[in-house]
């Protein structure tokens, strides 16, 4: 696993996502007979960086989130949701697709998960067969994009240009992946197993999306194949009917639409493992900007990451009275152990008092009194520790594909 | 199913009554928005060429929010991967005037708060780059490369020709729907792979192509 990323790098202070809704746009056109009114209401928003204007747009089953693409869609969740609640409503929860032909129309009575490979008995499993596998497991747990928060790099990192909203934390309800197993059997001389779904490349032989775990994570009693999310069904855009949560461990790995998975004897080689979603093979997980890592490993586990949820960049509070301050803090499983907050721009830290816990996957909230002495302006950072004494680096790190920022986040807000 | 371009924005929910023998819970059925997104018009000869290629497996986004001053080496870099291993039915040829298009969608000057048409600067009016001269039906479907995706009389990745003119036959709107599909997109349809937006063909190229698609 990786350790510690808190060091080094010079150069740009971070900074928090700032929302700014720039209200409807109405410029119905009419070209010809065709009427495109469907752009008559478009709400728009600005992510702080660079070219980082983006629509709201509402999807199936979703509230109106932060467009990224919108074939094959992938939303982002505007941030200040984070601060409504410690669980993401399914509405609001962020949406990352890699190919263009996803299902839009799924019959769960015909639907079956299919286990292969190196296993005594090959199954086909119906949902309802799948459900009376065991008591149903629930388990708090975040999921994040590899490339959140990909924009604020600095230098900038190609890729998808995500703000901080790749994020959200769930309910999630499903069966141990390794009862699945069991089922089926695991013969001698598996390493490794490997997750597909429904969704295909709309054309062409490019490589299927598809992702792979060692067997003794497979095997370790936490992922599992899930089909709730916060209590109900998983929305289609999260994975209707099945999908995979590996908690800790970055959304690649969370194959939506789960329909095969397969026992393999040799280490999988797909291109989204061999090639794509890989990060420098050190320490940090980071590299000088511009240069190239002499080795790189498969991404895995978050690091440690903490916002402010309270309070927006710009944001005015009452000097010389209390404010609480509030926020959340989140890793890849060790758990939370504390979490620090400076208003002096990080010359001096104090710590923060943490809400009880929903589980070492979830975010964890945390809480903090500030009391502005004196008009004028102030630098909120926010830095958290877990239980193996990882923490967050105060300048972001650098790698080329964009991947686990984890920067001391910076809010800066006026005492008025 | 019909268009409803109009009620795009407002996504569609439809969650279907499952049958009587089926369990309890019922299908999930979703519509998604229709795509608006779409290439800043150019009058590179790579402004065609990635309507007529990228824009068939994804929408315009993907290269239009990339941080301004991406490289002549990403972009090189990033449509090479599109061909290999991604599967991109890319002419070799081709690929120098996309990389010159999309140097310059990245390093152009955008607005940080876009007000009135400027505000609209990712919708283009059709591309004269494109629809030029009116154009006969075959020209514009080779021109289109919908000859990847569909044939006269079998399903490819989308449906035949014929089969989409026997889905709208006898209604008095059928040409009219056909074309809002084409400039659109759309998906579900007739299967999980989605039909990308053509925003570049003229209202006249429409027409032309719908008759000829209603005609089959």
């Amino acid at each position: 696993m990786k350790s510690d990323r808190a060091i080094k790098d010079p150069e740009l202070p971070s900074r928090r996502m700032l929302l700014r809704y720039l209200g409807a746009i109405g410029t119905g056109t009419a070209l010809g007979g065709l009427t495109f009114d469907a752009l008559a209401s478009d709400d728009r928003i600005q992510l702080p960086f660079d070219n980082g204007e983006r629509r709201l747009v509402a999807y199936p089953q979703k509230r109106p989130l932060i467009v990224l693409t919108s074939r094959p869609p992938q939303l982002e969740t505007p941030f200040a949701v984070f601060n409504e609640s410690l669980i993401t409503p399914n509405d609001a929860f962020f949406v990352r697709y890699h190919w263009s032909a996803i299902p839009v129309s799924v019959d769960p009575a015909a639907y079956r998960l299919r286990i292969g490979g190196k296993v005594a008995t090959p199954l086909e499993l119906s949902l309802d067969e799948l459900k009376r596998l065991g008591d149903p497991v629930e388990l708090v747990a975040v999921n994040q994009c590899s490339g959140n928060s990909r924009g604020f790099f600095a230098p900038r990192a190609n890729g998808g240009q995500l703000g901080n909203g790749a994020m959200g934390n769930a309910r999630w309800t499903g069966v141990p992946l390794k009862r699945v197993l069991e089922k089926a059997g695991v013969q001698a001389g598996a390493v490794q197993v490997s997750f597909k779904g429904l969704d295909r490349p709309p054309l062409g032989d490019g490589p299927d999306f598809a992702k792979a775990l060692d067997i003794d994570h497979a095997l370790d009693g936490e992922v599992l194949v899930a089909w709730a999310m916060n209590g109900v069904d998983l929305p289609m855009l999260n994975g209707y009917p099945l999908r995979l949560v590996v908690p800790g461990w970055y959304g690649t790995y969370w194959v939506k639409h789960l329909s095969d998975v397969q026992v393999l004897e040799s280490a999988f080689d797909g291109f989204w493992v061999k090639t794509a979603y890989r990060v420098p093979d050190n320490a940090c997980a980071c590299v000088e900007p511009g240069t190239t890592p002499a080795r790189t490993t498969p991404i895995s586990r978050f690091d440690v990451r903490s916002f402010i949820t309270s309070l927006a960049d710009g944001a005015k509070l009452p000097a010389g009275r209390q404010t609480v301050v509030r926020g959340i803090a989140f890793d890849g499983g060790y758990g939370i152990s504390e979490v620090a907050l400076s208003t002096d721009g990080g010359r001096t830290w104090r710590e923060t008092q943490l809400s009880p816990s929903l589980g070492r996957y979830s975010f964890r909230e945390w809480k903090a009194v500030f009391r502005p002495p004196r008009t004028g302006t102030y630098e909120l950072k926010v830095r958290a520790v877990n239980r193996i004494g990882q923490s967050q680096p105060p300048e972001g790190l650098w790698n080329a594909a964009g991947y686990m920022r984890n920067v001391v986040e910076t809010t800066r807000v006026t005492a008025v | 199913m019909t268009t409803r371009i109009g009620s795009s924005w407002r996504a569609v929910l439809r969650v279907t009554v499952g049958l009587a023998l089926a369990p309890a819970a019922g299908g999930l059925d979703i519509q998604l928005p229709a795509e608006t997104a779409a290439y800043v018009p150019s009058d590179l000869p790579g402004y065609a060429l990635a309507q007529k290629n990228c824009l068939l497996c994804h929408s315009a986004e993907y290269a239009q929010y990339q941080p301004p001053a991406s490289t002549r080496g990403y972009w090189e870099a990033t449509v090479r991967k599109m061909k290999k291993p991604f599967g991109a039915l890319l002419a070799e040829d081709d690929i120098p005037a996309i990389v010159d298009y999309l140097v310059t969608i990245s390093s152009a000057p955008r607005p940080v708060t876009p007000t009135g048409a400027n505000a609209r600067a990712d919708i283009p009016l059709p591309s004269p780059a494109i629809s030029a001269a009116p154009r006969d039906a075959m020209e514009i479907i080779s021109a289109s490369n919908c000859a990847i995706c569909h044939a006269a009389d079998r399903k490819i990745v989308g449906p035949a020709f014929r089969d989409v003119a026997a889905r709208y036959a006898g209604r008095p709107d059928a040409a009219a729907q056909i074309a809002s599909s084409i400039r659109t997109g759309g998906s579900g349809k007739w299967g999980p792979v989605p039909m990308p937006p053509f925003p570049g063909l003229s209202d006249e190229e429409l027409k032309t192509l719908s008759a000829w698609i209603v005609s089959r």
